[in-house]
């Protein structure tokens, strides 16, 4: 029996291509706000021409529909793929389709409001900005049609251990579920934040709201965000890429040191995001930040794992001197089209993980602060290794699940280096326009980027056309795909038993160490947690003694407070 | 045979790219890193 090769239900199969080609839509318009983005910014437009409203209805769904409905769907279809092919055993459909259908009512809900321009609160949905209950409602199904997939991979596990007793898990299936652990506890805390807090009020229910706690609750949520929506990559650069460039991991239990890191670090970090709020103690906030340089080691040991990995691939190509294998990689061969996808998102984490850590340097964040190298940042990370690697794994499932050969494979392959030049464009023009000032969540087309205004900048203006030309080049790249993507929807599925099962890269190890104490979750879970409590307890006790008074009032046709 | 094999590829492979790479790219970050610290400085 070739164990490369897992058959999967029909029922299985139909549900990940579900999750796959409908967020593809939603993603799409989202990548459209995105363009819109860059339009409003530099006056070009001031309402939308095809959804209509202003730019922070568009930053709203940009935001929602790509950062958050996109990547969620992604890392379910992702472990309902990945988790049952490395175990080999399968799925509990029924359960799964329930997972996924509350995540499409949900994430469905949320994008009408959203459309509607009943819930412009951005992605970070802090109040006093208020939406419409539906919005929350659908977040709320979201997310727990998200916990219910998690839940239905932990039975297979358990039983698969049961099984095979000392034998390793395989690394997939231990990325996967450091992804869901890290997403479960950080969701905890948006739920509360939702059902106590802002659901509530957005329901009439209450009339008051703490500010303070919601965002410290959001950020909770928020930063172990950022690597549910990195770890699936990372389970990709480590299990799929060393195989494809030709070579092997360098070493397994670099992956699984990586990925237990990520569990204890994750969480205890979201203050970095609070540097410049009220009521919370330096002291917590300096601690936060110490945490936020732990989970960076992870990231480093990975740059070095995978450059030693794609270091072997490329001397079995003949690769000679210090850097001579590099160029032996498959950057540009149409048949290995989804190594671009990863090696451009390690390409541009170089530039995105520095910029992090100049935002988790406390003082330096007066620096950065609500300017536009924030979004220029999280653009070299979300929309940069994360992104391609979501948009190569979405291609290639749905290759695998609908029965399809890859169709125009030379535009799969181009799409991401057009993306990535029109990504790298964007953000620095966003960062450099930042440094000089030029604010975020700001429509700086009716104001700094207006020459009729009396806020107008005009040594912004060079980078502000800066982000145009990339959002174009990017919304370019994302077409492209979007075309391979729906032509090989669209095609002809291949009958043949053999293409009816699935397969995935999975690179074997060129050290395969035994590393017994990264076998089990729980003592990373238990000391996660006392990270957690030791971290947040301070914090919480700060924001909910604090007294201040309420927000300053404004338009969202100026960036100055109208008092 | 096939684990011989495989154990004398892996001890005969030394990453020294990978450890020159990783050298870089140290000296990028701090380079980046310092010059926004500079840039901190430099407003008082």
């Amino acid at each position: 029996m070739n164990t490369d090769l897992f058959r999967f239900t029909k029922s299985a199969k139909n549900l990940n291509a579900v999750l796959i080609i409908i967020p593809m839509v939603l993603l799409f318009i989202g990548v459209y706000g995105g363009l819109m983005q860059t339009l409003f910014r530099a006056g070009i437009i001031q309402s939308d021409p095809f959804v209509g409203g202003d730019y922070y209805k568009g930053l709203t769904f940009h935001g929602v529909l790509n950062a958050i409905v996109f990547t969620t769907f992604f890392a379910v279809a992702f472990g309902n793929a990945l988790v049952p092919y490395a175990l080999k055993k399968n799925l509990n459909s029924k359960i799964a389709w329930i997972s996924g259908i509350l995540m499409l009512v949900g994430s469905v809900l949320a994008a009408v409001v959203i459309l509607m321009g009943e819930a412009t609160v951005l992605y970070t949905f802090y109040p006093p900005l208020k939406a419409h209950p539906l919005f929350y409602i659908g977040l709320v199904l979201l997310v727990v049609g998200s916990w219910i997939a998690f839940y239905n991979w932990v039975p297979m596990y358990l039983e698969w251990r049961k099984e095979n007793e000392g034998k390793k898990t395989p690394l997939s299936v231990v990325g996967i579920f450091t992804t869901f652990i890290i997403w479960f506890i950080a969701t905890l805390a948006v739920a509360v934040e939702i059902l106590f807090m802002l659901l509530p009020w957005s329901l009439g229910l209450v009339d008051e709201i703490n500010v303070m706690l919601a965002r410290t609750l959001f950020w909770f949520f928020g930063h172990p965000l950022v690597y549910f929506w990195l770890l699936p990559a990372y389970v990709m650069y480590y299990v799929f890429m060393p195989k494809m460039a030709g070579g092997k991991l360098y070493s397994d239990m670099a992956g699984r040191l990586v990925f237990m890191m990520f569990i204890l670090f994750s969480i205890p970090v979201g203050t970095h995001h609070q540097y410049m709020d009220p009521a919370i103690g330096a002291q917590w906030k300096l601690l936060h930040g110490i945490f936020t340089f732990a989970v960076a080691l992870p990231s480093l040991i990975t740059a070095f794992t995978l450059a030693a990995s794609l270091e072997h691939a490329g001397r079995n190509q003949g690769g000679k001197g210090l850097f001579g294998w590099m160029w032996k990689l498959p950057y540009f061969k149409k048949e290995n089209w989804f190594f671009p996808y990863l090696i451009l998102g390690l390409v541009i984490f170089i530039f995105g993980g520095i910029g992090g850590i100049i935002n988790a340097s406390y003082q330096m964040n007066t620096v950065v602060h609500n300017t536009a190298w924030v979004p220029g940042h999280f653009h070299l990370t979300v929309a940069g290794p994360v992104m391609l690697a979501f948009l190569g794994g979405s291609l290639y499932l749905v290759g695998q699940f609908m029965n399809k050969e890859i169709r125009l494979k030379s535009w799969a392959m181009i799409s991401p280096y057009v993306y990535t030049i029109g990504l790298f464009i964007m953000s620095y023009g966003l960062k450099i326009g930042g440094l000089k000032g030029m604010p975020r969540r700001t429509n700086t087309g009716a104001s700094y980027a207006n020459p009729d205004s009396i806020l107008y900048q005009a040594d912004w203006m060079p980078y502000i056309d800066m982000t145009v030309i990339g959002g174009v080049l990017m919304f370019i790249g994302i077409v492209i795909y979007i075309t391979s993507f729906f032509t090989t929807v669209f095609s002809k599925s291949r009958s043949d038993d053999e293409h009816a099962m699935v397969t995935f890269p999975i690179s074997e190890s060129l050290h395969d160490e035994p590393a017994t104490w990264l076998r089990n979750f729980k003592p990373y879970v238990i000391i996660a947690i006392i990270l957690i409590i030791l971290s947040y307890t301070p914090v919480i006790y700060d924001v909910i003694q604090a007294t201040y008074g309420g927000s300053v009032p404004y338009s969202p046709d100026s960036p100055v407070p109208l008092r | 045979m096939g684990n011989n094999e495989s154990s004398n590829e892996s001890e005969e492979f030394i990453p020294k790219g990978a450890i020159a790479f990783f050298i870089l790219l140290m000296i990028l970050f701090l380079v980046i890193w310092f010059a926004m610290y500079f840039e901190l400085l430099s407003r008082g």
